[in-house]
């Protein structure tokens, strides 16, 4: 199993680049950051990346085809190719709601939309002129002024059925917001008939659980970092997942609600045991290497460690470089 | 010295070319060398003065306490 860190640019660049070095230090394998216009540029947060790390693979995790047009995402990662040659893999997907709307962007015609921006990324990339007349974009003659100087993985953000199974046709990879092994499971049947769609075997379509993660040696504290991030997890949560884990809509309601009118103190102490559960994996070093054997037993090949990773960034990385990577390299915990 | 500044609120005061310096450092390693530690101090006096006094303190480096406090004074 590959494992994953993702950063959310939120902090001062030198940060998230000392944490950035750090986790390829404790041996993760990718490294992501995340693409929301209110935080800094993905790919300048990439670029000092690229210029500081040696061997991670890192990339935008994930961008969106809505505020960048897949030829400028195409010129983005393939330039920081040049600067980290194979390192550089290209997360994509139709982005994050909240942020869209603020801009009055919105989400037409998704699987449209990522079916064509993967093609034209895949073929500009290759150094191919592009000659694409869609129903989303029409790209006549376009190419690169400089080589590309190797494959550039695609991993697409899915979430339904359906984009489930286009992100598996298509992708070298399918990243799933998911962190528990129920909902893995349900993707799962869909990644594998995208694949088959494509001809392709099933185990090749990489299949990254990207989690909402929080490890500390206090499991109160690492449990008092994720509630945040579940509280709003559990607020825009499908209604079919919310039933998965016998979440009621009401509750998942009550949570949004207070959002909205920005009472977080009253958000998150609607947080369950049950939400935690169901939407993040946390706790001590111990218990999320319990956790994430389950997604390593059901197929999941890339183990991603969202936000907000536990209550003090470098010991958590610290903690998963020293406790929970190594179990994982070992074999010792399947 | 690292916790320090990676914590503190005065973080925005980290100039650029010396974030990146410690950085290049970190990257190969270096942090814990003369001229790495050289560098983590200025960081820790520019960002957080008294703590890096009394952390000095605490690690009996008078020497290094009395320089800086004269720097401050300064």
């Amino acid at each position: 199993m590959d494992f994953g860190i993702e950063f959310v640019p939120r902090d001062l660049y030198w940060k998230t680049t000392y944490h950035a070095i750090q986790a390829e230090k404790c041996g993760f394998d990718y490294l992501w950051i995340t693409d929301h216009f209110n935080n800094r540029n993905v790919y300048v947060s990439l670029g000092i990346v690229a210029t500081y790390t040696d061997k991670i693979k890192f990339g935008p995790g994930v961008t969106n085809p809505y505020l960048a047009h897949p030829i400028v995402t195409a010129q983005a990662v393939c330039s920081l190719n040049e600067i980290a040659p194979g390192r550089v893999v290209c997360g994509i997907g139709v982005g994050d709601k909240t942020t869209l709307n603020m801009v009055n962007v919105p989400q037409s015609s998704p699987l449209a939309t990522i079916r064509e921006s993967v093609k034209i990324i895949r073929q500009i990339s290759s150094g191919e002129d592009v000659q694409h007349k869609g129903e989303i974009y029409n790209v006549s003659g376009a190419r690169f002024n400089f080589r590309v100087r190797s494959k550039i993985p695609i991993f697409i953000g899915a979430q339904g059925p359906k984009m489930l199974s286009l992100a598996a046709e298509l992708g070298d990879g399918v990243l799933i917001n998911a962190s528990h092994p129920r909902d893995v499971g349900a993707a799962k049947q869909f990644i594998d008939q995208g694949a088959r769609i494509a001809d392709k075997n099933p185990s090749s379509v990489e299949v990254a659980a990207y989690t909402s993660f929080s490890v500390a040696e206090d499991p109160k504290k690492a449990t008092k970092a994720v509630l945040p991030v579940v509280a709003y997890i559990v607020a825009g949560c499908p209604e079919v997942i919310l039933q998965r884990h016998g979440i009621s809509k009401e509750a998942s309601t009550e949570i949004l609600d207070a959002i909205s009118h920005e009472k977080w103190k009253d958000a998150f102490s609607k947080v369950t045991p049950e939400m935690i559960e169901a939407f993040s994996i946390c706790g001590t070093a111990d218990e999320c290497i319990e956790k994430i054997s389950k997604l390593l037993q059901i197929g999941v090949t890339q183990f991603v460690a969202g936000s907000p990773i536990g209550p003090d960034m470098r010991k958590s990385i610290a903690l998963i470089g020293q406790h929970i990577l190594p179990k994982f390299r070992e074999g010792d915990a399947m | 010295m690292i916790d320090m500044i990676l914590n503190s609120s005065n973080a925005d005061n980290m100039p650029s070319d010396l974030a990146k310096t410690i950085l290049y450092y970190w990257q190969r390693d270096q942090l814990a060398t003369e001229v790495g530690l050289q560098r983590l101090l200025e960081a820790a006096m520019r960002l957080e003065p008294e703590k890096a006094i009394t952390l000095m303190e605490e690690l009996g480096l008078q020497e290094a306490v009395v320089t800086l406090k004269s720097l401050t004074e300064a």
